[in-house]
Order: structure tokens, then C-alpha cells, then sequence
């Protein structure tokens, strides 16, 4: 059978069998392998994933703890940046459970408390800034109020009823105690406190009631009701801060720290399934893994065998009678051809070569010759290859000059192009200077006309030959690129206003946008770049016919700039784009025709910006827009600019769209200011405002603009405004704020940089010398005065009346001459005449002057005070000879506004200049305080006085230790209060020194500045118990009867538990006066100290016992 | 593992239904009454009946407890009626938000019960310590609240019941009555890991309390008023257990403390009387403890805002006379809560049911919950026996104790030890 079918097979089919065979075992090894490694390599990829994302899960805990840590940071420390980054945590974490793995089953519930926690914290985020407010202004205002209108009472009080004072003054010391406690509270949270202070509050309100019950003057029984109502406001507003700081701690305690819990619960399961999962996995492959190799190796022993077989097979068939053949082959080459070739019958090609071999014996011989004459043929081919080398050489030569007179030639011809255009140019000038003259001149309206047509061509074309000028430079390899310091902030907006005029006119904004890792200063070329930029906006704004034109400019890493110029224009098509920055093209013929051009400006910019090794490409969507992105390696150089001044301020900015708020956002971070932004102006007062920016509408000044800054210069009366305006707009003369304090729409940051340093330098100058503070407190005094104020402009009125509104004064309005002089005839024919008149110059149907002149005549006491935007010699005049008083130039100045107002009306509620009585013999004058000046406060009521001291010397005898402590543990709210209220009632009592140190150390806490109150404290405490002695010493000494003692002990008694300090001074000063036992006289004077010190209901024990013994 | 959360959701869904936060808005010109409150007696079945019963327009304002006493406190004119539990009276009366109600205007005053009125529901009873409701029910001559009866009180008694903790028989033994359940399970080592609280300090702290009493750890002066001392031993020994790892966590809301048993994450933990039916809708053998040391108990107040005005006075006045007008009543108690007049909810139920649920007998038949579902089958029992028996045995009532604020710095130390 063997036989059969080796007879039958031939050689060649029996190795390629035999090929074809360890071919397939390799085959079935490598695909087994290949097979193998791939799912292996596929397991190992999917684990790589699965472990990556677990990875990603499993650092979810650790950002948990960073989300935790920075909302804590937040709640107690107030940080906003950590707010900020509990926010980028969140979204961050949400991102990531989102992403993860589907096999972790508790994410749904993970999310559910993340998010509730966020929510959680956004509501822990606005009570803490209502508490905030509640705590530290609210509070304290009104309380500070109160103390002022208590003081303002006891003063009223003095005259009449010195008694009556004297309880006042005791409502006083009471209230001041109950904020004492309600501090406490806020500080330590302790019930004590709070119950204290509740029962402090209304213990001086019942006080109050009480000094009410028995005093029928009208204008003071008025003065006690405004206090009761102070007082009740003043409970609501701490009821409300309790409940908000209850509200605070149940959000940070219970809510924040339940969904923290569960969060990190849900947490560490997550790492355990994970921990499983990852641990499942690898088991699983390895199972896999240990499969596949055992496979592979079952077949490839199968496939040794089967190979080990046909070798063998192969070795013994062709081997054998092959090596035989060689042997005679190699004898033949020697010349020799002994050997007898053996005859194999074989029908195979070893039959065919045994026949072969034969022959090739035979023809031996024959070959010899046939090499001879082979070696003379290549000696000849050897020869001609030589010679058409050199042929060759020749004309390579040739070629090469051919090639560089070519490059010369068009070398020329840029030369000639741009020599050519120079040359053009300059006639084109001297065209364009002519015209110009030549507008000058007089000329008929087509001339005019003719001459316009002139100087545009002219300018075409002189666009024109700069582009190729520019072009043939880059041709001819001309263009140079230069590197100089480059102010990248000038250059921008050097470009922007060069396009602002064109934009403008078709209603198009220009918006710029610096991100703010983006430094001031490169090195660079200003004018390629500025090229480039103006080239790409005015395309920009020449493509747009309503929209936006933007331009961005973003640091993509330290050393290379992004600048975007994009648009809302007409946009172009794939085809389009890519022909753009071909030379002579624009996206379609017709365009040329319609917008002009040369269409060469692109790729100008493209050869300058790949000149600046940088890259320029488009992005542009039919009917929605372009945009130019332009990217470029630029260095960096260090901003030696100094933006300290702004640094830390911090700006309130209101602008109602958000795209240009944002711009606003970014260039005012930019230069280091803290910027707080809302869409309008919100009631809500924000503290430590340095600036106001508060960008105009973009139609007509609207009365809501007016409105609402009139509200802010109300409400922050002391914080510049800076108004922005629209593009196009300039700014009329009005309004509150301060002339060349406004910017301009598109941003420019260097100008608003510099704007915003002088008005914020001014302020600080300003708010020194704290006049304005002055006249606003003395503006009270004149409240409820009638003024009338006539002005055609809305916002013009509602300044002035805003104005004089938060001064409580009665205002009125007229729009012009007529209706002012019908509106002042009204009043006065009611009985209830206006005092003082504002007019503006002018007005429709009849103008300021007329109507100054028609008052003056009828109302010969009335002040008249002219508002005008021209405060020139001659109109002066001409008000003057009017009858005018006065002439305050707009826009306005607060600070003079108030001087104007104050100095033609009379305050209505003065202070009553008071002489000394008898009393003020024993009031020695003192080193540390100004006795006289005290006494004038009280009213010259020696006997308050006293009192007044001696609740000074009560209420700071452990001043100085509490103040130390209060610095010591950083309570610095607590203390500003403390200071402020010791400012105020030092300043009460004479101390002026204290007062002084004590405002010092309220505006800038240290603790130089704390000594030096402590100092002075001590020193005021001590000369005051000196005259505590003295006065001791004027008392009589009355001798001790048992029976009336008893009985003013009874009247004692009930009074105190009636709370009636009006009936216990009296019996107070009996029984002091009255010589006691000594065993009795320790106890009854430790009552007297407790009454004196309000507490009643310890006093009303020790009176019970003394009543019982 | 699939099917099972997916029916836990739907349970969650279902629950979540009666409750979502919603404001109806009303565009007709019938008078308009605002009600803050929380999620409990604030349903859309009662708004919608009360709607069409009193002709008005009804504006529900649910929130979380907290939350929505904050708004109240700091905000009067922000609700008309405000409904809520007696723990958060006095912050509200110290407050100035709410005002006094006339029981003249209260027809069914004279059938409201004693608890109450006197405190006790039967001779044998006990106050239970703590902010008990009759403690702050009448407006005294001083303006302050007592016990003392006058034409004012404060409140308008409504909807009450008593808390307990819930516990999973699968797992735990089912324990007796009065007699072996004991508040101290809670603190059983070994449950570790399976026990949650509710989240709610005022609430919350009684059950970890009333545990850690249960098993001597502790003696409370007046529980319902503990001091700093007090709070801090108890934090201590607390925070030991959290450190072993003993409670799986706290929940905050109804269906959470239900997805938490569900799906056997704890054994045992405090639990609403809703939250019990949901698990036993669900097939889950919870049940609600009658422990021997007596329960937490609640009552519902209904306040008027300070700042109402004449006409939604007299508004207000119809709304709080409806809920004593029967119907509401019979509603609630199918949700397991007690009405302060049950006499004249009587009519409005089956003997069946207000045999189970006022009288602690076994039920007669299957009984419906309010979604019409079957919500207790026939001859289960009501743990803990009749209303009267339920309420002769509290421990102590939810309460905002003087140191409410130094407890809150203490829970959070027990959530993070």
C-alpha cells in the first residue's frame, strides 16, 4: 500500500505534503497560542478596566472625607474657597458613582445621600449667612439703636423728673445686660443664657412700661412707645437669630453629619464588594488562563509526533540516494568523474536526476566554452556603463542652474511687487492727505459727496495694496517676526476699539474675555500679533449683521496662548473653509462683491501666525457663526505690574446679562478683586463692599437704573459706584456718582483697572476723615423737615428724594416750573409749608430761573437751592439776582448735598444747652474724665450722672479681664460690640480719652491698641471709686428705728416684686442712710448691692429672711 | 436580589406617594388657608376632603421636622395654621409665632379627652417625663404656658400616638407585652451592626436613653431634662457601642427606616407606626414593641400663626373644628394614630375596625389602610393592647429639653465616634 502510494506520489507533492502537514501542527500550535494569549490578553484588559475603575470607586471615600472636611471648614470657620471646593467635590464624586461600576449595588442609595447631604449643605450655606447677618448686624444695630434712643430719653428725662431718669437709666443698664446674656448665648450656647436674657429683656421692657405709667408729656410718653417698639423688634430679630442658630446646628449635627455617616457607610461596602469583585476576578481568569495553556500543550506534543513521523519518513526516501548522487557530482567538479552513477528505477524526479546527472557529465565539456565567451561580453557592458554616467553628470549640472535662476527670477518678482506697491502707496497718501484737506475746504454738497466716494476708494486701495504687500513680503520670505515685551492686555484692546465704531454702528457688542491664568505680558510682536487679531475681528464684524463678535484669549499651559475671535455672523460651509486661507479667495465670490476685500487678509494671518511657530484654524457652522482659533508658543514674562491696591477688595457687581457678567466676573479676578455678582440689585446688605459696579441698561437710561442706584448709594453709603455703560452710550451728568468714574462697554482691563484704583484710593481717603458718617447722623436731627424737589429727569428726582427719604424727611415732587409753584402754594395754603426747595435749571413750560423768581417773590423766607449741571460764573449770577440761596452742581455730591441741607434748616431736634444745678459741687474735677461734658450729656443732672457712673463702674469692673479674654480666644465680633458700645457710653460719661482708645481699638483690634483701653479703663475706674466715697460721705446718717425700719423693709419688699424701681430708690436711699447693727449691716448692704444689681429675686429672699428674723 | 429591590422600591414609591411635597394651587375664588407642617398629618387625601367639606382652598407646605419649625419660628407670615408636634411648642411660643386659640371657638372641646386636659387618660397612668402636652396646653394670665385651665390654650389637640422600636422575628425571638420587650434590646451586642436609630435628636435621644436605662448603664434624674453631665455619660456609653460598630447607622425618613429592615440591614430600630405596616404589607414579620419601661409617646399640636388675619382666622377656626368633626379621626386611625375626640370618630369606623385599633382586640375580618390596600388581616392583634393601655404606660414624651442645643454637638459626636 506504502509503496502503491509512494510509486504513485512524486517527490515535490511528498515534501509539500510533508510542509503542508508541519505547517498545519504549527498552525494549530500558533492559533492555539494566538487564541490563548488574546483571551488572556483580553481577560488581563478587562480586569485592567474593572481595577481602574474600582480604583476610581475606591477613592470615593477618600473625597468623602475631603467633602466633609472643607463643608466643616466652611461652617466654622466661614471659608468661601471651601465651599467652593465642597461644590467641586460633589459634582466630582456624583460624577464618579455615576461611572461606576454596575456591578456595586448600593450606588442609587450612595447618590441619594450625597446628594441629600448637598442639599443639606446649600441650606447650611444660606442660614449661616442669614445667621451671620442676624448676629453681627442686625443684632447689634438695633441694640446700638436702642442704647441711643434709652440715652436721647434719659436726657428729656433729666429736666423734669430726675427720678424718672434715673429708671430710664436703669431700663438701660437692664437692656445692655440682657445682650450681654444674649452674647453669651450666641458664644456658648448655654440655656442659662438664654433664659437670662429673655428674662433681662423683659425685665426692661416691664421697666419701661412702668416709667410710662406715670408721665403724661406727650412727646415723652411718644419717645417711650418708639423705644417699647425698638424693643420688640429687637426681641423678634434675637428670637429669630436663636432659631436660626438652633436651625444651623441641627443642619451641621444632625442632618450634615447622618448623610456623612451614611455616605461612608455606604462607602466601605463599596470597597468590600469591590475588595470581592476584583479578588472573583482574578480567580476567574486564572481558571481561564490554566485551560487554555493545558490545550496548547496537548497539541503541540500531537504535533511533535506527527513531525518526529514524516522526518523519518522523509530522511529514508530522498535522503539516501540523494547524498549518493551529490558524492558523484562533487567527484565530477573535480575533474575526476570515477564513480558510476547507480541506475535507480526510480519513476520519481531521483529517477529524473540519476538521467540528469548523466547528461551533465556529457555536457561538461561543452560548458567550459560557453563561459569564455561570456566573460568577453561583460568586459564590453562594463565599459558603456561608464560612459553614460558621465553623460549623466553633465546634465545634472546643467538642471541645477536652470533650477536657481528660476528662484531668482521669482525672487524679482516679489522684490518688484513690493517696491511696486511702496511705491503706490505713497501717491495713495498723499490722495488721502489732500482729500482730507480738502474736506476742510467750502464745498457744494455733491462735491462733498464726490470727495467722500474719494477718500473710501482711496482707502480700499490703500487695503488693498498693504495686503499685498504684506503677501509678497511673505512670498519673497520677508517677514520678520520680532521679539520685544508685548503687553498682551494693549494689544487686545487696542485691536477691540479699532473695531468699535463699525460694530457699533451695526448695533453689535464686542466682547473680550482674558481667562485669568492668563499673564499681562509676553514676549512677542505686537504689531504681527495686533495684525492678525484686527484682521480676524473685523472679518468678524464685517460677516455679522446681529449678534456678537467675542474674543477669547485662554493660557492652554504656561508657555502657550489660545485666542478665540468668534461670531454669530453668516457662518460658512466645509467647502467654504477649506478654501479660506488660500491666497486671492473668499468663501464665495459673492461675497467679495458684497462685504469687499482683497481676500488675501487670511492668509496673511495664517503665514504670520505660522511664522510665530503657531497655528491658526477655523471652526464655522452655516447661519450660526465662526470662529478663528489662533494658537501660539509665547513666553511669559513676569508681571511687574502692581495690582496690590486691588487686591483682596472686594467688588458688588450687577449686570443683567450673564454673558457680559461673566466676561466682567473673570477681568475683575483678574486684577485681584473679590467679586460678589447678581443679575439686579438685591435688598439683601452685603457686608464690606469696597466697590459697586452696576452696568446700565442698554436702551435709555431707564427709571429702574435710577431706582436702583439710588437704592445702592442708600444702602451703601459710603461704597463708590462705578456705572458701566453700553457700548455707544456715554454718560450724562447725573446721579450720585463721581465724574470719570464709569466704564464703557467692551471691557477694557487696563482702563477699568485704573479707574477702579483712583475711585478706590479716593474712598480710602475719604472714609478717614468719616465727615460723611457725621453729617448723615446729623441729618436725624433735621428729620421730618418738608422739601420739594422740581426736576423734568425721573432719575434726577428720585436721587434727590432717595436722598432725603432715608433721612426721614417728608418729601415732594414736581415735574416742572409750573407744577413746583402749584405744589408749594398747596402746602402753604394747608398750613404745612415746604422749608426748603430743590429746582433744577432746566425744565419744560417753565424753566429754574422763573421759577426761583416767582417764589422768591410770594415766599420771601423759603430756601431755594438750584440743582445745575453748569455752575459757570454767570448762571450763578443769574440764580443769585433770582433769589436763589444756593447752587449745588450735578451730578451730585452726597457729602455737600448734606451740608446744603443742613445748613438752611434748623435741626429740629436739638440737644437743650443746660446749666450745671447746685448738685455739681461734688462732682470733683477728675484727671481721666471731662466732668463738665458728662454732666452736659446727663442732662446736668448731677444725681443721674452719678448714677451713670455708678452703672459705668458696675458694668466694666471686670472690663479689662473680659476684654482679654474676649482678644485671648478670638471672639473678635464679640468684642468689636463690646468696644463699640464701651465707645459709646465712655463718651456718655465724659471719658472722652476711653471713648477715643476704645473707637481706635474697634476699627483695628491688636493688642498695643487693647492695653491702651485697658489702661484707661483702669485708670477712669480708678478715680471714679474716689468719688463714690465722697458722694457716700454727703449722705445723713439717720439712727435706727426698729419699727420704721421694718416697715420700709415691707414697702421694699412688694416693691421689688412688683419690679417698681420708681418706689424702691427711695426706700434704697432710706435704708443706706440709716446707721445699722453691725451683724444686720453686712446683710442689708449685700441686698442693696443685689437690688442695684437687678437681682431682684435673689434680694427678695434676703429680704424674706431679714423680714422673718 | 433584583426582584427584592425593585419591590422595595415600589414600597418606597407607594409610601413616597402619600407624601411628596406639593403646593396646590388654586385658581378659583374660594379663601385660601396656608398649612405648614410635616409629612404626617399633611395628605393629600385629608387637603382634598377638607377642601370639599369646608369649601376653601387648601395649601399644604410639608417639610422635614426642623426645616419646617425654622420657617415658623423665624417666619409668622408664612403660614396660617401650623401643624406639628408638642415638642415644638415652646420653641414657638418663646418664639412669638403662634398665638392662642379660643376653645369657645372649639365646639368639640368638651369631648377631647384628658390626656390632655389633665395629663392622664386614666386614674392608673402615668404623666411620662419630659415636655408633656397638658404641661403646655393652656395660655396662662402671664402669657406663659402651664397647666392651669383658662379660655386659651395653645394648641389645638389633635393626632397623637405612642413610638416604640420595631423588631424583625425572623431574627429575633418574638418577646412579650409589658413584660420581656424591653428598650434595652437596643443595645444588644448581638444585634451589632443591625441596629439604627432615627435621626432626630429630640426623638432619637429617648430611645438611646431609654436603652441605656433599661440596662442599668444609666440613672436619669428627669429623663425629660438631662443635663450636660447626664448627656455625657449617656454620649459616652453610647459612643462606646458606635465604635464596636453596634448601629449600622440612622435613617431619616419613613421609607428609608423601611428599606432598612427590608432589606436586612438591621434586626431592630426605632420606628414609625407607618413604617411598621409597610413591612407587614410587605411580608416582613416586623413588630412593634410594647416595651416594659414604657413608651416614647407624641402628640400632635395645630397652632395659629401670630399674624393671621381676621378672615383666615375664622378660616383657620374651620379647619381645626373639621378635624375633630369625625372623619378624620376614623382616616388617621387606619394609620395606626389616635385622635384626642375617638367618641365622635366612632361612627366613621366598623365595629371591626375600632375594635382593633382603639380596643386592642384581635380583628374580626381583614381591614383596609387608607390606599385601600389590606393592611391587617383577620385575628392580628395591635401590639401593645387598647389606646387606653398604650397610653397608661409612657415613659416619656419627645421634647426639646433646655440643653437641645448641647445635644446636637453630642449627636454629632455619636455619628462620627
Amino acid at each position: 500500500m506504502i509503496k502503491l502510494l509512494i510509486k504513485w506520489l512524486a517527490l515535490r507533492p511528498r515534501i509539500y505534503l510533508n510542509l503542508f502537514l508541519i505547517a498545519l501542527t504549527a498552525m494549530c500550535i500558533l492559533g492555539m497560542s494566538f487564541y490563548g494569549l488574546s483571551s488572556a490578553k483580553q481577560e488581563l484588559e478587562q480586569h485592567a478596566r474593572f481595577t481602574s475603575r474600582i480604583m476610581t470607586d475606591s477613592q470615593i471615600s477618600d473625597s468623602i472625607y475631603q467633602l466633609h472636611l472643607e463643608a466643616m471648614n466652611f461652617t466654622y470657620n466661614g471659608n468661601l474657597s471651601a465651599a467652593e471646593k465642597v461644590d467641586f467635590y460633589y459634582e466630582n464624586i456624583r460624577k464618579k458613582l455615576y461611572n461606576s461600576d454596575a456591578s456595586i449595588t448600593n450606588t442609587e442609595d450612595t447618590i441619594r445621600s450625597l446628594d441629600a447631604y448637598y442639599r443639606g449643605f446649600n441650606q447650611l450655606r444660606s442660614l449661616r449667612e442669614k445667621r451671620r447677618r442676624s448676629t453681627t448686624i442686625l443684632l447689634p444695630e438695633l441694640e446700638l439703636q436702642i442704647e441711643i434712643a434709652l440715652e436721647r430719653l434719659i436726657d428729656s428725662l433729666y429736666q423734669s423728673r430726675r427720678n424718672a431718669a434715673l429708671e430710664a437709666s436703669e431700663a438701660l443698664v437692664m437692656f445692655m445686660q440682657s445682650t450681654g446674656q444674649g452674647n453669651n448665648y450666641f458664644r456658648k450656647l448655654e440655656y442659662s443664657s438664654l433664659t437670662n436674657a429673655r428674662k433681662m429683656q423683659r425685665e426692661a421692657f416691664q421697666q419701661l412700661e412702668d416709667l410710662g405709667s406715670g408721665i403724661q408729656d406727650k412727646d415723652i410718653l411718644l419717645q417711650i412707645d418708639d423705644i417699647k417698639n425698638l424693643l420688640h423688634h429687637h426681641k423678634s430679630t434675637f428670637n429669630i437669630s436663636v432659631e436660626e442658630t438652633r436651625g444651623f446646628l441641627y443642619l451641621v449635627n444632625v442632618i450634615l453629619a447622618a448623610e456623612a455617616n451614611e455616605i461612608l457607610y455606604q462607602a466601605e461596602q463599596r470597597e468590600n464588594q469591590i475588595a470581592e469583585n476584583i479578588n472573583q476576578q482574578r480567580l476567574d481568569i486564572d481558571q481561564r488562563l490554566s485551560g487554555l495553556v493545558s490545550w496548547v500543550l496537548v497539541i503541540s506534543l500531537l504535533a511533535l509526533i506527527v513531525q518526529v513521523i514524516f522526518s523519518y519518513f522523509i530522511t529514508v526516501t530522498i535522503t539516501t540516494p540523494i547524498s549518493t548522487i551529490t558524492r558523484v557530482f562533487n567527484e565530477l567538479s573535480e575533474g575526476s568523474g570515477k564513480s558510476n552513477i547507480p541506475a535507480y528505477p526510480q519513476n520519481d524526479e531521483i529517477g529524473d536526476l540519476t538521467k540528469a546527472a548523466r547528461t551533465f557529465k556529457q555536457k561538461n565539456v561543452e560548458n567550459r566554452k560557453v563561459l569564455n565567451d561570456y566573460k568577453e561580453l561583460s568586459e564590453q557592458l562594463e565599459r558603456r556603463i561608464l560612459e553614460r554616467t558621465q553623460e549623466l553628470n553633465a546634465m545634472n549640472k546643467e538642471l541645477e542652474f536652470s533650477k536657481e535662476k528660476a528662484e531668482e527670477m521669482v525672487q524679482i518678482r516679489s522684490d518688484f511687487i513690493a517696491n511696486v506697491s511702496h511705491e503706490i502707496r505713497t501717491p495713495i497718501n498723499a490722495v488721502l492727505g489732500m482729500t482730507y484737506l480738502m474736506r476742510h475746504t467750502e464745498l457744494s454738497e455733491q462735491q462733498a459727496e464726490y470727495l467722500e466716494s474719494i477718500n473710501l476708494s482711496s482707502k480700499k486701495l490703500l487695503a488693498i495694496i498693504n495686503d499685498i504687500l504684506d503677501f509678497s513680503k511673505i512670498e519673497a520670505g520677508k517677514l520678520t517676526i520680532e521679539t520685544t515685551k508685548l503687553d498682551l492686555f494693549q494689544v487686545v484692546t487696542d485691536c477691540v476699539s479699532m473695531l468699535q465704531a463699525q460694530a457699533h454702528s451695526k448695533n453689535i457688542e464686542i466682547y473680550t474675555h482674558f481667562d485669568s491664568y492668563v499673564s499681562r505680558y509676553y514676549h512677542g510682536d505686537p504689531l504681527r500679533l495686533g495684525q492678525v487679531i484686527t484682521n480676524l475681528l473685523n472679518n468678524a464684524v464685517k460677516f455679522t449683521e446681529k449678534g456678537h463678535v467675542g474674543i477669547t484669549v485662554e493660557a492652554i499651559n504656561i508657555q502657550r496662548l489660545r485666542i478665540k475671535i468668534h461670531d454669530s455672523g453668516i457662518g460658512m460651509n466645509e467647502e467654504e473653509q477649506q478654501r479660506l486661507f488660500r491666497a486671492f479667495s473668499q468663501a464665495d465670490a459673492s461675497t467679495t462683491r458684497r462685504f469687499g476685500g482683497t481676500g488675501l487678509g487670511l492668509v496673511i494671518s495664517k503665514q504670520i501666525v505660522e511664522a510665530m511657530h503657531g497655528t491658526i484654524s477655523v471652526h464655522s457652522e452655516k447661519g450660526i457663526g465662526t470662529t478663528f482659533t489662533i494658537e501660539l508658543d509665547m513666553k511669559r514674562v513676569k508681571d511687574e505690574h502692581d495690582t496690590k491696591n486691588l487686591k483682596g477688595k472686594r467688588a458688588l457687581l450687577i449686570e443683567k446679562d450673564e454673558f457680559s457678567r461673566n466676561a466682567f466676573n473673570h477681568s475683575l479676578q483678574h486684577i485681584g478683586l473679590e467679586v460678589i455678582s447678581y443679575e439686579s440689585y438685591m435688598r439683601e446688605q452685603i457686608s464690606e463692599i469696597d466697590v459697586i459696579l452696576y452696568a446700565v441698561e442698554k436702551r435709555e437710561r431707564s427709571a429702574l437704573d435710577a431706582e436702583m442706584v439710588t437704592q445702592l448709594a442708600v444702602a451703601y453709603p459710603k461704597t463708590p459706584i462705578c456705572l458701566i455703560y453700553p457700548m455707544g452710550k456715554t454718560p450724562e451728568a447725573s446721579g450720585p456718582t463721581r465724574q470719570n468714574t464709569y466704564l464703557q462697554k467692551p471691557i477694557n482691563p487696563i482702563r477699568m483697572e485704573k479707574v477702579l484704583s483712583r475711585m478706590l484710593n479716593e474712598e480710602v481717603k475719604e472714609t478717614k476723615d468719616g465727615s460723611l458718617e457725621e453729617l448723615r447722623h446729623e441729618m436725624a436731627t433735621r428729620a421730618g423737615t418738608k422739601v420739594i424737589v422740581a426736576d423734568d429727569n425721573l432719575f434726577n428726582r428720585q436721587v434727590v428724594s432717595g436722598l432725603l427719604q432715608k433721612a426721614h424727611f417728608e418729601v415732594g415732587e414736581a415735574i416742572d416750573g409750573e407744577d413746583l409753584i402749584a405744589k408749594v402754594a398747596q402746602a402753604a395754603e394747608l398750613h404745612v409749608p415746604y422749608e426748603l426747595v430743590f429746582v433744577d435749571y432746566h425744565m419744560p413750560k417753565m424753566n429754574g430761573l422763573d421759577a426761583c423768581k416767582a417764589l422768591r417773590n410770594q415766599y420771601p423766607n423759603l430756601s431755594i437751592v438750584v440743582l445745575s449741571g453748569d455752575t459757570e460764573d454767570t448762571t450763578k449770577q443769574k440764580f443769585f439776582s433770582a433769589g436763589a440761596n444756593s447752587i449745588l452742581a450735578k451730578p451730585i455730591e452726597v457729602k455737600d448735598f448734606y451740608e446744603i441741607v443742613l445748613s438752611y434748616i434748623e435741626p429740629k431736634h436739638a440737644l437743650q444747652d443746660i446749666q450745671s444745678d447746685d448738685l455739681s459741687q461734688y462732682i470733683p474735677k477728675l484727671l481721666t474724665i471731662d466732668t463738665k461734658a458728662g454732666l452736659r450729656h446727663s442732662g446736668g443732672d448731677s444725681s443721674l450722672y452719678l448714677s451713670l457712673l455708678k452703672s459705668f463702674i458696675q458694668k466694666y469692673q471686670d472690663g479689662a479681664e473680659s476684654f482679654t479674654e474676649l482678644f485671648n480666644t478670638e471672639q473678635h465680633e464679640t468684642l468689636a460690640i463690646a468696644m463699640h458700645s464701651l465707645k459709646g457710653i465712655a463718651a456718655s460719661i465724659g471719658a472722652k480719652n476711653l471713648a477715643d482708645s476704645a473707637q481706635v481699638m474697634y476699627e483695628s483690634p491688636d493688642r498695643e491698641h487693647l492695653e491702651d483701653v485697658q489702661h484707661l479703663l483702669i485708670q477712669v475706674l480708678a478715680e471714679l471709686s474716689s468719688i463714690q466715697i465722697e458722694h457716700a460721705a454727703e449722705q445723713q446718717i439717720v439712727e435706727f428705728n426698729e419699727q420704721e425700719f421694718n416697715d420700709n423693709l415691707v414697702k421694699l419688699l412688694s416693691a421689688v416684686k412688683r419690679r417698681r424701681p420708681k418706689q424702691i430708690n427711695p426706700i434704697l436711699s432710706y435704708i443706706k442712710s440709716v446707721k445699722l447693727p453691725p451683724e444686720t449691716n453686712t446683710i442689708v448692704e449685700h441686698m442693696c448691692d443685689m437690688i442695684e444689681r437687678f437681682e431682684y429675686t435673689d434680694a427678695v429672699k434676703i429680704l424674706e429672711n431679714l423680714l422673718n428674723d | 436580589m433584583t426582584s427584592r429591590r425593585q419591590v422595595l422600591k415600589a414600597g418606597a414609591a407607594a409610601i413616597g406617594s402619600l407624601s411628596f411635597p406639593y403646593i396646590a394651587t388654586a385658581y378659583n375664588r374660594r379663601p385660601t388657608l396656608r398649612v405648614l407642617g410635616t409629612h404626617v398629618t399633611l395628605q393629600e387625601t385629608l387637603r382634598l376632603e377638607a377642601e370639599r367639606a369646608l369649601d376653601i382652598n387648601l395649601e399644604f407646605y410639608p417639610g422635614g421636622s426642623a426645616e419646617v419649625l425654622l420657617k415658623a419660628a423665624t417666619n409668622p407670615n408664612s403660614f396660617d395654621i401650623y401643624e406639628q408636634w408638642s415638642n415644638s411648642l415652646r420653641v414657638l411660643w418663646d418664639a412669638n409665632s403662634i398665638k392662642g386659640v379660643d376653645i369657645t371657638k372649639i365646639y368639640q372641646w368638651n369631648n377631647i379627652n384628658s390626656l390632655t386636659k389633665t395629663g392622664k387618660i386614666s386614674e392608673q397612668a402615668k404623666y411620662g417625663y419630659g415636655d408633656a402636652p397638658y404641661k403646655l396646653l393652656y395660655v396662662q394670665a402671664d402669657g406663659t404656658l402651664g397647666p392651669q385651665a383658662t379660655e386659651q390654650i395653645s394648641f389645638l389637640p389633635y393626632v397623637h400616638n405612642t413610638d416604640s422600636f420595631g423588631y424583625n422575628t425572623r431574627y429575633i425571638p418574638e418577646g412579650k407585652a409589658y413584660e420581656t420587650e424591653s428598650w434595652g434590646w437596643l443595645f444588644d451586642e448581638t444585634y451589632r451592626g443591625k441596629v439604627a436609630i432615627v435621626n432626630e435628636p429630640t426623638i432619637g435621644l429617648f430611645d438611646l436613653a431609654l436603652a441605656a436605662q433599661a440596662r442599668n448603664l444609666i440613672e436619669f434624674k428627669d429623663i425629660g431634662n438631662m443635663s450636660r453631665a447626664e448627656l455625657d455619660n449617656l454620649f459616652s456609653i453610647v459612643d462606646r457601642l458606635q465604635r464596636k460598630r453596634h448601629f449600622r447607622g440612622v435613617w431619616s425618613s419613613v421609607p428609608r427606616s423601611v428599606e432598612l429592615m427590608a432589606n436586612n440591614e438591621v434586626v431592630i430600630q426605632s420606628m414609625f407606626s407607618p413604617g411598621v405596616a409597610t413591612l407587614r404589607g410587605m411580608g416582613v414579620p416586623c413588630r412593634y414593641a410594647a416595651p416594659k419601661e414604657g413608651y416614647r409617646a407624641w402628640h400632635g399640636v395645630m397652632c395659629l400663626s401670630r399674624t393671621v388675619d381676621s378672615e383666615r382666622e375664622e378660616l383657620a377656626y374651620k379647619f381645626m373644628n373639621w378635624w375633630l368633626s369625625g372623619w378624620p379621626g376614623a382616616y388617621i386611625a387606619r394609620q395606626g394614630y389616635y385622635i384626642s375626640n375617638p367618641q365622635i370618630s366612632k361612627p366613621f369606623m366598623s365595629q371591626a375596625e375600632w375594635d382593633f385599633w382603639y380596643e386592642g382586640k384581635p380583628a374580626a375580618e381583614q381591614l383596609l389602610g387608607t390606599d385601600g390596600n389590606v393592611a391587617v388581616h383577620e385575628g392580628e392583634e395591635r401590639s401593645g393592647g387598647s389606646y387606653i393601655k398604650r397610653f397608661e404606660n409612657i415613659a416619656v414624651w419627645n421634647t426639646v429639653m433646655p440643653n437641645y442645643e448641647y445635644s446636637l454637638t453630642k449627636w454629632n459626636e455619636f455619628l462620627f465616634s
